[in-house]
């Protein structure tokens, strides 16, 4: 090792971290990327089953609010016309036509939530006047689901003492006897309407709200109930019912499932208001679902806008400011010289052995594409089929550059087989899969092929095992989503990567692999065979 | 590490030191297509003197396929190999004819277009070092030295020998087995032997780095064999230095039973079993070795030098071997 190589590579290492602490310290860069914990990205989906010529689907969309925002809308009407209107204080999206049977409509959005301010409700509300009473005339109705002048409502509310003179008294009252009186059920054992709920003293989320909403109701608090999902990150989304009650100016929102009153305690996304279904068909058998994913690409967002509007050269020169999609390039290619760092490692630290120098590292990238476990699988069915394919082709004593090109061909329409077949058992990831390096593949059989013959099972097993373990090690490092934000976000951290390089590079010292391989010497000396 | 510190203070040279302190500081670049392509090599060879397996001709290209059988006409046994290959693959040997089949060592029957289709295979590269357009070479085969009989199964065996800057440092001889399917290929499982600079005598042997003393499928001892024609063996190696220029190099020789010791090849980057196979560090002579100018020595001189590095004790007392003029 010689020393202006070492000054070298410290001095590549030194700017690297002054540049990486002045970015972080001065100009305020996150090392780590932050996710978003207010976006959230929303499908709906609606798998459609014909039933006549014609169709029209009806379903309600987000609309904004005070604690939500909507943007990005994307719908796909499976070949329907589709179209947004308003009905009451919702949205709509009307699907009509004659659309395949099978098909899917898929509603895409991008919501943001905002928390709403915890208010404590008033003690005293006083009882509903005229006025009031003639303005909300449709949140204080009786109706089939919400029957407020039903016997079993009026005979509740006696029971329980409830005081139509202090409202806010009154709601507390109700909301407490829902939370804590009537049983929580998945709402499928019987009739979810407000009577039917109270006499059983059990219902669903959909059957506690029209309850709580039809008790408000007979005591004058005008009141509705409210559909929406939960934002989890589990990412399933399942329908829940909330309510609100209009009192002193504002609605207040009143959970009979997990009690809270006055706010929500979990992040909801407010889909419409009314208790009506949530999608209605005439002319086909309509499902639902809706699937939700955080949104964690903000961070770039946030730097990018924050890049944009800088004047500081830091700022303009770093890669934010490039093209989204030569950024979305750019992010991967960043990775390839980590990538190409364990190459080496392995290489001349391990010794470890593998077909071509950076093939493994090709392979972990297209890995990332495919994940690693299906990734692994088609590897393996690919260079397996090939590889037989290739014992055939042995016979037929091609010249080289035929027998490669024919081997080429050979892997394509294997991996197209492979694809098909996925599609059909619904394993939809496959498609993804197109970029894999198939001449890397090809040539990956080839060698395996030659291998085979030349240096014989064992050793031919020694280089695929360490291929792939330096392809998986490739792949955990390129995979990593914290490293990624990290080296596009601070690319000069490649000067370390260079000193590495340049250390590793006039490391004369031993391979690991060389402890094995030399153990006579310093175990004690050769041993006898047999 | 320990193990670290033992393999250092016994002298092992790694890959990586191999690589980075001798092969990339004493081995130009320009000069490995004079050893990679072994046409060449012969060429060199025959201006230096130094013997080697006579040529009995080259295909250049897929057109001079046809004329393949006018080559082999009047051989009975001949050698095919790629000009570059590496690592003795693609290497082919009939070791006799059975009317209008070629019969190869192991005894299996090639037919002509058989035989045709394997010189194509080398032609387009198959076993050549970068993969690219090769020639293929039809040679003298090699025959086993009587002394070999016992100690080798299938081919002939080769010796090796690292010389650097013009001086032997280690030898041995790779013995066939069964094993290794008559090829002397270490990984296969061949014998190394390894062999005393000073007297040719194989002092240690390992297959598959475990030391053994007979050869496993004959019974034979392997070790003590002297090897005939010793000092013209360690002339044509380190002659084979002056021939090309390269610094640190692995020279394999044959010992043909009538026409003695000739040059097959020479590696510009010889492995490292060889220390396994003499029980030896090459660290400390290459580092003794270093530090001599030894441009300024005549070919005894460094032969000489050689044995007094790899022996400070005094060499067992034997009469001066005859020493016989190389032959062009």
């Amino acid at each position: 090792m010689t020393p202006r190589l070492f000054a070298v590579a410290g001095a590549l290492v030194l700017s690297a971290v002054g540049l990486i602490l002045y970015k972080v310290l001065a100009l305020g860069y996150e090392p780590w990327p932050q996710p978003a914990p207010d976006r959230w990205s929303v499908q709906i989906e609606i798998p459609l089953k014909l039933r006549a010529d014609e169709s029209e689907i009806a379903f309600f969309l987000p609309a904004d609010g005070p604690t939500q925002r909507i943007y990005d809308e994307r719908v796909d009407a499976a070949g329907m016309s589709f179209f947004i209107r308003p009905r009451g204080p919702n949205r709509i999206g009307m699907a009509l036509g004659r659309p395949e049977d099978g098909v899917r409509l898929t509603y895409q959005f991008s919501v943001r939530t905002r928390p709403q301010p915890v208010d404590p409700l008033p003690e005293v509300i006083p009882a509903i006047s005229e006025d009031e009473r003639k303005h909300f005339s449709d949140l204080l109705a009786s109706t089939p689901t919400i029957q407020s002048e039903s016997e079993v409502v009026a005979a509740l509310l006696e029971e329980l003492a409830v005081d139509p003179s202090n409202r806010a008294a009154a709601l507390r009252q109700i909301h407490e006897f829902l939370v804590k009186d009537v049983e929580t059920t998945d709402g499928r054992e019987g009739p979810q309407d407000a009577a039917s709920v109270l006499r059983a003293e059990r219902g669903g989320s959909l059957g506690k709200a029209r309850a709580a909403v039809a008790l408000l109701r007979a005591v004058g608090i005008p009141a509705r109930v409210v559909a929406g999902v939960r934002l989890v990150d589990s990412g399933r989304g399942e329908l829940v019912h909330w309510v609100e009650a209009r009192l002193d100016g504002r609605f207040w929102p009143l959970d009979p499932l997990g009690g809270a009153l006055g706010f929500l305690a979990e992040e909801r996304l407010q889909l419409h208001v009314g208790d009506g279904p949530a999608v209605e068909a005439r002319g086909a058998e309509a499902g639902y679902r809706i699937s939700m994913l955080r949104e964690r690409e903000t961070q770039y967002q946030i730097y990018r806008r924050r890049v944009s509007n800088s004047d500081r050269l830091l700022d303009k020169l770093s890669l934010y400011s490039l093209p989204v999609q030569a950024q979305l390039v750019y992010r991967l290619l960043l990775l390839v010289p980590l990538g190409a760092l364990v190459v080496a490692i392995f290489r001349n630290l391990i010794g470890v052995p593998t077909f071509g120098t950076f093939g493994p590292i090709l392979l972990a990238l297209a890995l990332r594409e495919t994940g690693i476990l299906w990734g692994l699988l088609l590897l393996g069915v690919v260079v397996v089929f090939g590889w037989l394919g290739r014992q055939i082709l042995d016979r037929a004593r091609l010249l080289m550059v035929p027998r490669l090109s024919f081997l080429l061909t050979l892997v394509i329409l294997i991996i197209a087989g492979v694809m098909v077949v996925a599609e059909n058992l619904g394993l939809h990831r496959a498609v993804t899969t197109a970029a894999f390096p198939i001449v890397i593949l090809t040539m990956t059989i080839e060698r395996l092929a030659i291998a085979m013959q030349e240096e014989g099972p064992e050793n031919t097993a020694k280089l695929v095992l360490g291929t792939l373990l330096v392809a998986i090690t490739g792949y955990w490092v390129i995979a990593n989503d914290q490293l990624q934000h990290f080296v596009f976000t601070f690319p000069e951290v490649h000067l370390v990567t260079l000193a590495l390089l340049l250390v590793l590079g006039r490391y004369t010292g031993y391979r690991l692999s060389e402890w094995a391989r030399f153990r006579a010497f310093h175990r004690d000396g050769l041993q006898r065979a047999g | 590490m320990r193990w670290n510190r033992a393999l250092r203070e016994a002298g092992v040279l790694g890959i990586n030191a191999r690589n980075a302190r001798f092969i990339a500081r004493y081995n130009p670049r320009r000069l490995f297509p004079l050893v990679d392509d072994k046409l060449r090599c012969k060429e060199l060879c025959r201006e230096h003197g130094i013997p080697t397996p006579e040529l009995y001709g080259v295909v250049e290209a897929h057109g001079d396929l046809r004329r393949l059988g006018d080559f082999l006409a009047g051989h009975e046994e001949f050698v095919i190999k790629p000009a570059r290959g590496a690592m003795g693959n693609g290497v082919l040997v009939i070791a006799g004819r059975e009317g209008e089949f070629y019969r190869k060592a192991s005894g299996v029957l090639l037919d002509e277009r058989a035989v045709r289709h394997y010189v194509s295979g080398i032609l387009s590269g198959l076993y050549s070092l970068s993969g690219t357009a090769d020639r293929a070479m039809i040679e003298y085969r090699i025959k086993r030295h009587p002394l070999f009989e016992p100690i080798s199964v299938g081919g002939v065996p080769d010796l090796r020998v690292i010389v650097f800057k013009g001086v032997p440092v280690l030898a041995m001889v790779r013995l066939p087995t069964r094993k290794s399917d008559g090829r002397a290929n270490l990984h296969q499982g061949a014998i190394a032997a390894g062999i005393d600079i000073a007297t040719g005598t194989t002092t240690h042997a390992v297959q598959s780095s475990r030391l053994v003393e007979d050869h496993p499928d004959t019974g034979a001892r392997v070790i003590g064999i002297r090897i005939p024609h010793w000092e013209e063996i360690l002339r044509i190696a380190a002659l084979t230095h002056d021939m090309t220029g390269l610094g640190y190099i692995g020279v394999d020789v044959v010992l043909d039973a009538e026409l003695g010791p000739m040059l097959l090849e020479a590696n510009a980057r010889p492995g490292l079993a060889i220390q396994i196979a003499n029980f030896q560090g090459l660290l400390h002579p290459l580092e003794q070795i270093e530090r001599v100018d030894t441009r300024r020595l005549s070919v005894e001189e460094r032969i000489e030098l050689a044995r007094r590095l790899r022996s400070p004790a005094p060499a067992p007392v034997e009469p001066a071997p005859a020493r016989e003029a190389v032959t062009g």
